[in-house]
Order: C-alpha cells, then structure tokens, then sequence
C-alpha cells in the first residue's frame, strides 16, 4: 500500500476547534519521506496542534490525517484504536517540557516503552538505550533520577526516549524553549547530528531560526491555523513573498 | 454515685476482648476502602461518559447519606437476596463501601495532580492505557495518597461503634450490655470513651510522623 | 406506588421534622462552639488554650456514638438526666464544634503573617486585627469545609435513633418491622437524606457566594 512517493505526513482540510475557537481550518500540509521541515509562526498560530494532531494527541472536527498511507483521521472519522497504535508507531514526539517520568529512573524512562510496545527483553532494551544516551553524550547519566539533570540534560534524554521505539517521523515542539540560554547549543546540537545523520522524517517547531536555516530542507510559516508560505529556507529568510511572512521575520530576527 | 474503681477494673477484660473485634473490623474495613476507593476514582475517570458519571452519583449518595442506615440495608436486605453473612461481615462491607466514596476523593486528588504531560508523553510513546494507569499515573498518583488514606483508616476505627446497631458485639456494645445487666453504664462507657481517645490520638501522632516522613522522603 | 408513598410517607415526614430540629439545633451549637474554642486555641492565655484543645482532642478522638451514650446512659450517674432530643441536639453540636474549631483555627493560620505586622504597624489593637482585617479573609476560607462538616452533621442525626429518638431512621424502622418493605422503604429514606445533604450543600455554596462577592465589591 505504501509506495516511495507517499509521504510520512499528509493533512488534508484539516479543522481543528477548542468550543468556540477554531485552531485549524480547512488545513493542508505534507511531510515528506525523509525530508526536515521547519514549522514557524508566532505563537498561537496552532503549530503544537498540528504536532499533537500527527500524535493522535488530539481529536480533529473534520477532514485526513494520514500517517505514512495510515489514515488517522478519514474524513472526519477516526481510527479505531488498533490503527490509531499502528500510526502512532511510526511516530516519536519531544516537548517543549520534556515530560520524563519523575518515578522512574533515566534509564527505566528510556526502556520502559520498547519493554511494553515492542516486546523488547530487559537487556536488550537496557543496551539499546545506553547506545542512545551515548549519541546525547549522557551514558554516564543511566542511573541518575529525571530531577538530578539540568534542562539541557532532560531534553536530551526525552529525544532519547523518543528514539528507543526507533520511529520513522519525528515531532519536536520548541525543544529549546524552556531551557536556559546555555543549554540551547547542546540540544541543536544533537538535533543537527540527528538530521545529518539520519533519514528519518522530522518536524520542528522553534524559533531559532538560525538553527532552522541550516537544518530544514523546507520552512513553512504558518499564521491564523493557516499555512501563509512554504520554501526552502534561503528563499523563506531571504526573500519572502508574503507580507505577513517579512512581518514576523522582521520581528523575530532583527537585523 | 460516683467512679467505682473495682467495678471499672471487673470490665476491663471482656471490654478489651470486644476490642479486638474493634480492631478487626476497622482494619477489615479500611482494606477494602482502600480497594473500593482506587476503583471508583479510575473509574470515574472511565473515557465512557454514561460509567464516569453513573460512578460519580453513586459516590455523591453513599458519602451524603448515614452509614447507620446503609448498615441496616444490607443487613436486612442481603438475606432478602439469600446473601447470608455475619454481622460483622456485613459491618465490614457498609464501612467499606461508605469510606470507599471517601478515599475516591483522595485518590481522585492524587490522580489529577499527575500533569497532562504525564498521559501525553505516555500516549506518544503508544503506551496501553492500561500501561498508563499500572507504570505512569499510579505510581505518581499513590505515595502522595497513602498519609491521607492513613486519615481514614482513623475515622473508620471511630466509626466502628455503629455496628453496635446490627448486634455486633464491638466494644460499646460490650459496654453497653454489661452496663444494662449491672445498672452501671458510667465506668464500661467513659472506658470505652477512655480507650477510642487513645488510640485516636496515638494513630494521629503516628501519622504526623508518616506524613513528616513521606515530604522527607527522596 | 401511591399507596405506598400513602402509607409510609407521613411518618417519615414526621421523622424528618426532628432529623432537621436535630440538624439546625446541632448546627448552631456547633457554630458558636467552633467560634469559640477556635479562637481560643489560638489565644496567648493558656487558660483559654488548654481547656479548648482538651475538648477538640477528646470530642474529635470519640466518635459521635460513643458520645451520645456516655451523655444518654452515663451523665444520669452524676444526676444530670437530658432528654434524647436535648441529648442529640447537645452531642452533635459538641462533636461538629470539635471539628469546625480546627477549620477555624486553621482558616486563621492561613491568613498571611505579613496581614497582623501591618495591622500592628497601624497600631490596631490585637482584637481589632483579627476582626476588622484577620476573620473577614478567613471566613471564605472556612465555607466549603464548613460544608462538608454539615452533611456530616446531619448523617450524624440518624444515630440519635439509637437512644429511641424518632427521627427519620427510627421512622423507617418502626415502618420496616410494620410492613417489611425494606427495599422501597429504605431506599425512600436514604433518598431523602440525599436531598437534605444536596439542599444543605447547596445552601452552603450560596453563602459562600454572596461572601467572596461581597468581598469582592468592596475590595
Ligand atoms: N486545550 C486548549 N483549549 C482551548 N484552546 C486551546 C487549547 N490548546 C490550544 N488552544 C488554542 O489554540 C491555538 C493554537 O495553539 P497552539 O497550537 O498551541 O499554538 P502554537 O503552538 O503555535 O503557539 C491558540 O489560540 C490556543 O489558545
Ligand atoms: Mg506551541
């Protein structure tokens, strides 16, 4: 059913609502297989709601989501549970909060997944993810409480988390933004390495748009739960076409 | 009249015998308000609107009505339905159900203080909901519960004396059994006071110290 | 159906015209009783404070039936012979003061330290502060415990029928042994405590409102 062209992310007439407010109208959006695409937009602009729709985090009131061909959401309609886990599989998530189990220790919270969703044993779980937590440059930590780690720590311990279950797409929601300003470099950092190293499919929230620059293949700025434009980035930074685009860019990079 | 010291010592035995049946009953109780409880506190938060809020009005009458008067509905209506118990069993059951709609409040505390980003991570991480409540909430959701809970393992003790009313022969029916056949109600009834004062007062003290202990806790 | 609400509706009425003497009476024994020993445990004098404390440890470390029978069957051995209804009235005032003397108490203790230095530094009297400044931030406080406690207070009533006062559970047993219709006969009674419990509750939060409102306007 997959074939290469699908892509790993398809929003089609996509609407959202909280009550009264509607977050998402008639919203169209891709992921490619395999491609980086940096989602920015000033804040309320429903860019976490397109992240935690993808997640199945959140339910929609009209329209299709599709995660690699699965349908999520058919025309309204949602998947029954069975799919909704198949979908979701394909799938890691990082927020802007990290969310780690405080209960569980840094290793338990990297296992604990792969032990119960994927049927991994004890040991083979517990190796995969020290591998995983030497590539964030935190072996050392395996053993140390969620409460123990600086910001910059958490949150690369939560992309660890998210890697264990070895998705194809991966979401991140302003990663950096709860961090203190020294912390930011050694997160990008391993999300740089992520991207250069790997072919998974990525969305990222941020706004460092420096770092966007350089690690997206594509850009997309989205205003209103509208996208207003998509483009490479140096055409997106450089010269973009739409008012409201040079607006918020003039806003959030002043030069 | 006044205090009679020999008579008072003549009741102490079979006063602390009934004690023990006091105890039992509490304990008994508690256990399975404790259980009962954490049942209607996830249940409550069931995703099927029609059980969350059936369980949310059963919790809201038994808590707003006597326990007096729920003892007497299962003792004479369990027979009805050829449920054959003991008084003190049927004690256990009306004291467990009625503090079980108690300590549903303190799980349900419990349970929402765990933050949305708990479930969330959890759900991304295609966890089963079961999985979520067993590995993630509970454990968070439970230590801060248990010196609360404690709190009505207290309560439950206190309220033990109303089994008196279903031919249980707990202490203050002890007490007042011997009072009638001696025409002395004062010393069985003000040992009895003597010896819920106690014991209310020793397991509060002790609780203190759980709950001291738990905020010093890691 | 009509026929049975015929039959048993009029003595349990009558019953609950003495739960609810049982409940207002009780209720406002318990008020002034709270008022007092809470604002006595926090008192400088120890006269006030200790014979306070010993009340709320030993009314709170009984449990409201020990108490009525100690006062019903043991206070006549010192020749003070109450009525049940006095009697009832008496012990349920005395357990829920027990209790709303530590809502009081610890409505106060919530009321930030910073509010008596200031009202000190305007050289208000200590009584002035905790009326004027201290009790009208508490009182808001002490509304949805104040609640509970009542409901408890009136689940306390039917243990009054226990010393043969015919409130609304001795109606319905007295209606019980008559008829043997347990089930409908039970379930009509615990449906009329619920409605008292509700209509007490909701009074409460009426109360509550029209306080933090009121508070409001002026603030
Ligand atoms: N749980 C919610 N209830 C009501 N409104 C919400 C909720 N979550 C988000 N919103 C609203 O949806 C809009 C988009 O939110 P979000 O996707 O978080 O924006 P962004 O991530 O771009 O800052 C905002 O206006 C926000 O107020
Ligand atoms: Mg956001």
């Amino acid at each position: 059913m997959s074939s290469i062209a699908e892509p790993a992310l398809e929003f089609r007439n996509v609407t959202k609502r909280y009550g009264e407010t509607t977050v998402l109208e008639d919203f169209d959006f891709q992921l490619g297989a395999g491609e980086k695409v940096a989602l920015i937009g000033p804040s309320g602009s429903g860019k976490s709601t397109v992240l935690r729709i993808a997640m199945a985090l959140e339910d929609i009131q009209g329209g299709t989501v599709r995660v690699h061909g699965i349908p999520l959401w058919l025309d309204g309609v949602a998947a029954d549970r069975a799919q909704t886990r198949r979908a979701r599989a394909r799938l890691g998530m990082v927020f802007q909060h990290f969310h780690l189990f405080p209960h569980l220790s840094v290793l338990e919270n990297l296992t604990l997944a792969p032990r119960l969703v994927n049927k991994k044993k004890a040991d083979e779980a517990a190796e995969q993810a020290i591998a995983l937590l030497r590539r964030v440059g935190l072996e050392d930590k395996a053993q140390a409480w969620p409460e123990q780690l600086s910001g910059g720590q958490k949150q690369r311990v939560a992309i660890a988390r998210a890697l264990a279950l070895q998705p194809d797409i991966m979401l991140f929601d302003e990663v950096t933004s709860a961090l203190d300003p020294e912390m930011v470099g050694e997160v990008l950092e391993v999300l740089r390495e992520l991207g250069e190293t790997t072919s998974m499919s990525m969305l990222l929230v941020t706004h460092e748009m420096a770092f966007a620059r350089q690690f997206a293949d594509r850009v997309v700025f989205m205003d209103g739960g509208k996208v207003v434009e998509a483009g490479p980035p140096e055409e997106l930074f450089g010269n973009p076409r739409e008012e409201r685009t040079r607006q918020f860019l003039s806003r959030v990079q002043p030069m | 009249m006044s205090w009679d010291w020999h008579y008072a010592w003549s009741v102490l035995p079979p006063l602390l015998r009934a004690f023990v049946v006091t105890l039992e009953a509490s304990l008994a109780g508690f256990v399975l308000a404790a259980i009962l409880g954490l049942v209607w506190a996830v249940s409550r938060m069931a995703p099927v609107r029609i059980v969350a809020g059936t369980v949310f009005w059963i919790v809201e009458f038994v808590r707003s009505t006597p326990l007096l008067i729920q003892l007497y509905f299962l003792y004479y209506v369990l027979p009805e339905y050829g449920v054959v118990l003991s008084p003190l069993a049927i004690g256990i059951l009306a004291l467990g159900l009625h503090y079980s709609c108690y300590t549903a409040e303190v799980y349900r505390a419990g349970i929402e203080a765990v933050p949305t980003g708990q479930w969330e991570a959890a759900r991304a991480l295609n966890l089963t909901p079961r999985a979520i409540w067993l590995r993630i909430v509970l454990p968070q959701a439970l230590p801060p519960a248990v010196p609360v809970l404690g709190n009505y393992l207290i309560a439950i003790f206190k309220e033990t004396p109303l089994l008196a009313a279903i031919t249980v022969m707990e202490m203050l029916q002890t007490a007042k059994l011997i009072g009638a056949e001696s025409f002395r109600y004062l010393e069985p009834l003000t040992i009895t006071g003597a010896v819920f004062l106690l014991v209310s007062l020793l397991a509060s003290f002790a609780m203190r110290r759980l709950e001291v202990a738990h905020v010093f806790h890691r | 159906m009509i026929e049975f609400l015929q039959t048993h509706l009029p003595p349990l009425v009558a019953g609950l015209r003495v739960t609810l003497q049982l409940t207002v009476g009780g209720g406002i024994c318990a008020l002034v009783l709270a008022a007092l020993a809470g604002l006595a445990r926090r008192s400088s004098r120890r006269w006030l404070r200790w014979p306070a404390t010993v009340y709320v440890e030993v009314f709170r470390g009984t449990s409201a039936m020990v108490q009525l029978f100690w006062f019903y069957f043991a206070l006549p051995f010192f020749g003070v012979s109450l009525p049940a209804l006095v009697t009832g009235v008496l012990v349920l005032g005395l357990n829920s003061g027990a209790y709303g003397a530590e809502v009081v108490r610890s409505a106060i203790d919530h009321v930030p330290r910073g509010q008596w230095e200031a009202g000190r530094a305007l050289n208000l009297s200590d009584q002035r502060i905790l009326l004027r400044i201290v009790l009208p931030q508490a009182l808001p406080m002490m509304l949805p415990p104040a609640g509970n406690l009542v409901v408890e207070l009136m689940k306390n009533t039917a243990l009054v029928s226990l010393i043969t006062l015919s409130e609304l559970t001795f109606a319905a047993q007295v209606q019980r042994a008559a008829t043997l219709e347990t089930v409908p006969l039970f379930a009509l009674t615990l449906l009329i405590y619920f409605v008292l419990a509700q209509v007490l509750l909701a009074g409460v939060r009426r109360i509550e409102h029209y306080v933090t409102r009121h508070r409001g306007s002026r603030a």
